[in-house]
């Protein structure tokens, strides 16, 4: 079996982005293959100028969400997308865009941020996963 | 988003055109099941994931082989079943 963290990420709001970057960061640590499918909202957030921009926070917690953010901003907390760029040149991780989402949404490849390595199927990123030992979806 | 058959040099023509992920794997995986061994099935696809992603691995997990052209946002995939 593949040292594989697999994660699917179906939400674009930057608390559940968080995760995605964190968890990546803890499998490259240590040392397993990390794939993201970026799926739906997931997709959006990785649109070419939506990790800038993007600040959506779930909308169930709006009692905590802007207190977060301002913690994390205080403790000079790096944005999510920094994290999981910076994750990306620790170790072997891949961004996959979903090709459902993707032709759903009529994209392009130079719509897609430059951290986005390519678009597959989702045939394709279950074979992988099924490889792996663990799968997470966010 | 109903997939339409036709006849072309491959023993079936599979078009895709328009079906999102994952109709077009699993229509072509269908059909190459319902083909008889030593057949080819022409998949035509506007879809690039669906080019390079889904039936690749389609083939992949199978042991199907394919050729891959392109004509303008048209791509023609002939599988052929071992």
């Amino acid at each position: 079996m593949a040292d594989r963290l697999s994660l699917v990420v179906f939400s674009g709001t930057v608390d559940k982005l968080y995760p995605v970057a964190i968890m990546a960061s803890g499998g490259v640590a240590l040392g397993k293959d990390v794939e993201i499918f970026v799926t739906f909202y997931g997709l959006e957030a990785f649109r070419k100028g939506n990790p800038q921009k993007n600040m959506k926070m779930d909308v169930n917690y709006p009692e905590v969400g802007p207190m977060m953010m301002k913690v994390m901003m205080a403790k000079k907390m790096p944005s999510w997308y920094d994290m999981l760029v910076q994750a990306k040149e620790m170790g072997n991780i891949k961004v996959h865009a979903c090709a459902t989402t993707y032709d759903l949404m009529d994209m392009k490849k130079e719509d897609l941020d430059p951290i986005v390595d390519d678009v597959i199927g989702v045939t394709e990123f279950l074979s992988r996963a099924s490889e792996g030992g663990i799968t997470l979806f966010l | 988003m109903n997939a339409t058959e036709g006849v072309s040099a491959a023993d079936r023509v599979l078009d895709t055109r328009g079906l999102l992920c994952p109709y077009p794997y699993i229509q072509a995986r269908q059909a190459l099941e319902a083909l008889p061994p030593g057949s080819r099935l022409e998949i035509l696809t506007d879809s690039e994931p669906t080019a390079m992603s889904s039936v690749p691995i389609l083939c992949e997990q199978n042991g199907y082989t394919f050729t891959r052209t392109k004509e303008g946002d048209l791509w023609r995939l002939v599988v052929a079943r071992p």
